[in-house]
């Protein structure tokens, strides 16, 4: 399960399983000291790992670099997995 | 000065800080008059933003631009080509599975060789360095001049999330975190050998030390 920025070269490399960021090069887990930010990206990750079924599968995240509440997405996750 | 001159003059931008680490594509890999488009619309963005009372157009045009950016620097950077992706299904649910990171981000313990960062005929470094997952985080360094370090340096977790893994694993989220976890620095200008010597010699260690699976993050 890779995490990368670059999505050209996973388009061109062709990992088995890619979770695509925009953010800065250097930056796949997000800004320092953000752990709410860095779980979000992960728990996204090991998602496209469960669910993808075929090698190539790059699944786009959608989060803007600094302008997301991940303490917020979080809560509103736990809301939801906790309603289920 | 010349056009060309003037805008390479306004739109270089330091390679090393990361929130220029996409947008300099504008001003290295562009023609003029998309550099001459790119500020024309950065000016028009940023009076609208400041009479929307809002940046968010702004920062839409930005990476908008960032995007295209990329986009060009990968369609002329070289990359092996592989016949297939291998494809090793998960067979274990993630509560269960033993996880290891694996990073680019050219982290190494005190006392171990730092990277060849750049090398005498800009080869790179294809070796790789251990990090235990116990390792006193200000014993990690980090040696890599093709990225913004001063991140991972405040906070290594934002490029090796090794403190997030343990506590997914003290949650009971993933079955384990490995004892053992691996870095290379991503700038290897020979990946051939990166892929018939020090890529296999990992994987044999992380199939040998019982890894369900490698969480990989580059740079």
């Amino acid at each position: 399960m890779l995490v990368m920025m670059y999505k050209e070269m996973a388009e061109r490399t062709t990992p088995p399983r890619v979770a695509h960021v925009r953010f800065p090069f250097g930056r796949p887990m997000g800004e320092p000291d953000n752990p709410d930010q860095h779980h979000v990206i992960i728990e996204d990750a090991l998602r496209v790992l469960e669910t993808a079924t075929e090698p190539g599968t790059i699944v786009p995240l959608p989060y803007r670099w600094r302008r997301e509440d991940y303490a917020r997405i979080r809560q509103d996750r736990s809301v939801r997995s906790a309603s289920n | 000065m010349d056009t060309k001159e003037l805008l390479q003059d306004i739109l270089k931008a330091p390679s090393s800080a990361a929130a220029f680490s996409r947008i300099r594509y504008v001003g290295a890999l562009m023609e003029e008059e998309q550099q001459v488009t790119f500020l024309k619309e950065l000016f028009k963005a940023a009076v609208e933003a400041r009479e929307a009372g809002s940046p968010e157009g702004l920062y839409d045009l930005l990476e908008e631009w960032e995007a295209s950016g990329q986009a060009k620097a990968g369609g002329r950077s070289r990359v092996l080509r592989l016949d297939a992706t291998p494809w090793t299904p998960l067979t274990v649910p993630i509560s269960k599975a033993k996880f290891a990171l694996v990073t680019t981000g050219g982290f190494y313990v005190e006392g171990q060789e730092p990277y060849e960062t750049d090398g005498p005929e800009r080869q790179g470094d294809w070796s790789y360095r251990v990090i235990p997952r116990d390792t006193p985080r200000d014993r990690i360094n980090v040696a890599h001049i093709h990225y913004d370090i001063s991140g991972p340096q405040q906070d290594i977790n934002c490029v090796f999330p090794v403190d997030r893994f343990a506590e997914l694993e003290k949650e009971g989220v993933i079955g384990q975190l490995a004892d053992t976890n691996y870095s290379f620095m991503g700038f290897i200008q020979r990946p051939d050998l990166l892929m018939s010597e020090t890529a296999p010699e990992v994987a044999r260690r992380l199939k040998e030390d019982g890894v369900d699976v490698v969480f990989l993050t580059s740079t």
